[in-house]
């Protein structure tokens, strides 16, 4: 679906991505692992099409700024952190905006953003302005949004991608298995996405691959069980870290133990 | 219950729209007969209708009809344009900047016509020659150069960075004002005179002839941009997550600009600058049904027209027969309107 070779991206001659490869293909729910800085939003800014790069960034084997706008608009939709609306938008209205690469009447959208309100657990705040609600509730309002973008779970023809920065940072426990459990629904219909996270369980339990960069460069990148081991980890996060089994379901489990930096 | 709450839902957010809508048209039709039927050579409503059939109003002589027909109907139709356009450049600029604040006299356009229709009448006086006639055509190029100034500016790396854009909009509005105010010094009395008149607008010099003049500027500006209300809507969450649903951003905000500058500078030029409508009837608009602009744009647009045509009335009857400028109007009912509308709700923006 996406691939991308040897891509560099600097800002202010100060790279922030050293020739670094990857892809996501069909059914893979690639997990964008990183401390802090990493270049996690950098990598997915750029698989966007936001930053200058030196590389190749492919989407369905064509350059991403070979692909007509709208039409591209229908195939990857993208969610980024700090998804601040000056404007006062209702629910309804934000959701809507998803609809705005299709054609179709009021009708028609409106049944659309029902439908995906109610994924995310909406139904019930439609006419709720977004600032009033929380930050956690407004996440869940932009997931909706880019599942209305790509017209999620229904029969399609072509694949597709879904690019999100952190969509669980804000959410509960419950909203963050079910904002997850919606992805990986998407991605096991011939769909694709990456998402970057800071939560390695949960990524754990849910991606099928995984990304690590470190040092501007890709640690390590492939199935999820084989990545997340404690060499990895503790090269990555520079602290002392454990990986056991997990004892209800076949993922690898991260422990982090009391640490002493001071 | 999905369906039930389906059903509900998009009546009533139509219906709120309607209501509003209806409401100012309402306003806009009394408001007509009003600017109409009143005024200082003759007060009667019928005056608003005598002029479609003279044949059966035979109480009006012939100069009331040809008063009617030919100060007060073009005036009527000047105010109408200008409430559309002033609203709809100034909801459109805000939605350029991302920024309720915005306006398209923060950008530096209405002043960069006014710059340079003022040095036009200054130096009329000097060279004696008739700057009323070419006074729409030097507004139209001061709106012109100023956009393209700001806009070449504002644009980095292919990229129209909005901050640069008010940044720039700043200095420009600074830098007109002070060479109005060095411009007067050289004009003569009858000069400063027009362009103290001018300068706080009126929608006096209305006449048919520059009304079809203007027109097809403020035709396009006004087709255009209600056109691309959808993607200009998109850019209020902001430009990239508009490029992600499929905008080009860069090409759109390049309309938005021309298009913005060419109903500006036509507005400038027929009228003088007229303060706080694009600034204050968006806002209006948006408290009443939210920032959508596919709700909000053409309520606003109506609005616009309201305070056009009250605010015009207002200056022609305050010291009559004496004229106040509309500007003075549009200030005195916009700005306590504007500070109560920010205390009172903050809905439509945050």
């Amino acid at each position: 679906m996406i691939t991308f070779n040897n891509l560099s991206v600097g800002f202010d001659n100060h790279n922030v991505l050293n020739t670094i490869s990857g892809s996501a293909k069909q059914g893979q729910l690639v997990a964008l692992l990183g401390e802090n800085g990493a270049g996690k939003s950098t990598l997915l800014h750029t698989l966007a099409g936001m930053h200058s790069f030196t590389g190749s960034v492919l989407f369905n084997t064509k350059p991403l700024a070979s692909h007509a706008k709208k039409r591209l608009a229908t195939q990857r939709a993208v969610m980024m952190q700090a998804n601040h609306v000056g404007f006062d938008f209702t629910v309804f209205e934000l959701i809507a905006m998803g609809r705005y690469p299709y054609v179709e009447s009021l009708k028609m959208q409106s049944e659309k953003v029902h439908k995906y309100a109610a994924i995310m657990d909406l139904s019930h705040y439609l006419t709720r302005r977004v600032s009033a609600l929380s930050g956690g509730e407004q996440q869940r309002v932009h997931m909706a949004r880019t599942l209305a973008q790509l017209n999620a779970f229904t029969q399609s023809a072509e694949p597709k991608l879904m690019l999100l920065d952190e969509p669980t940072s804000a959410l509960d426990m419950r909203h963050q298995h079910a904002l997850l459990s919606c992805i990986k629904t998407f991605v096991e219909q011939g769909n694709s996405a990456i998402i970057a996270i800071h939560d390695l369980n949960l990524a754990s339990l849910y991606a099928t691959d995984a990304i690590l960069l470190h040092n501007k460069k890709v640690l390590q990148s492939g199935p999820i069980n084989t990545v997340l081991t404690e060499q990895n980890l503790q090269q990555m996060y520079a602290m002392k870290l454990h990986v056991n089994p997990h004892p209800y379901n076949d993922a690898p489990m991260v422990f982090s133990q009391r640490q002493e930096f001071l | 219950m999905n369906t039930l709450t389906l059903s509900r839902f998009t009546p009533i957010t139509l219906s709120q729209t309607h209501k509003w809508m209806l409401l100012a048209s309402v306003c806009i039709f009394a408001l007509a007969l009003l600017s109409i039927g009143y005024g200082p050579a003759g007060w009667d409503w019928r005056l608003a209708i005598a002029w479609l059939a003279p044949e059966y109003f035979n109480q009006f002589d012939a100069l009331q009809i040809n008063v009617v027909m030919q100060i007060r109907l073009p005036r009527f139709v000047l105010a109408v344009l200008v409430g559309l356009i002033l609203a709809q450049t100034g909801a459109a600029t805000q939605a350029l900047c991302r920024n309720p604040l915005a306006d398209p006299s923060i950008i530096g356009i209405s002043a960069g016509a006014a710059m340079v229709a003022v040095a036009f009448i200054a130096l009329s006086a000097q060279f004696n020659f008739n700057a009323q006639l070419y006074l729409p055509y030097a507004s139209f190029l001061g709106a012109l150069g100023v956009t393209s100034l700001v806009y070449f500016i504002a644009k980095q790396q292919g990229q129209i960075n909005i901050t640069t854009l008010i940044l720039v909009g700043v200095a420009i509005n600074a830098l007109a004002f002070a060479i109005i105010g060095l411009l007067s010094f050289f004009a003569d009395d009858s000069a400063l005179r027009l362009i103290n008149y001018w300068t706080m607008g009126s929608l006096g010099g209305a006449s048919w002839s520059t009304i079809i003049q203007a027109a097809p500027l403020l035709l396009i500006s006004l087709i255009g941009l209600w056109r691309l209300k959808e993607p200009m809507n998109l850019l209020l969450i902001g430009e990239s997550q508009a490029q992600y649903l499929g905008v080009d951003t860069n090409k759109l905000k390049l309309y938005v600009i021309i298009l913005v500058a060419l109903g500006v500078g036509a507005v400038v030029a027929l009228t003088g600058l007229i303060g706080f409508v694009g600034l204050v009837v968006p806002h209006i608009a948006r408290l009443m049904v939210g920032p959508h602009l596919r709700n909000m744009l053409p309520l606003c647009m109506l609005i616009g027209v309201v305070v056009l045509l009250l605010s015009d009335w207002l200056a022609r009857i305050v010291i009559m027969p004496a004229e106040l400028p509309i500007g003075i109007i549009t200030a005195l009912l916009g700005a306590p309107l504007f500070i109560y509308l920010i205390v009172k709700n903050k809905r439509g923006w945050s």
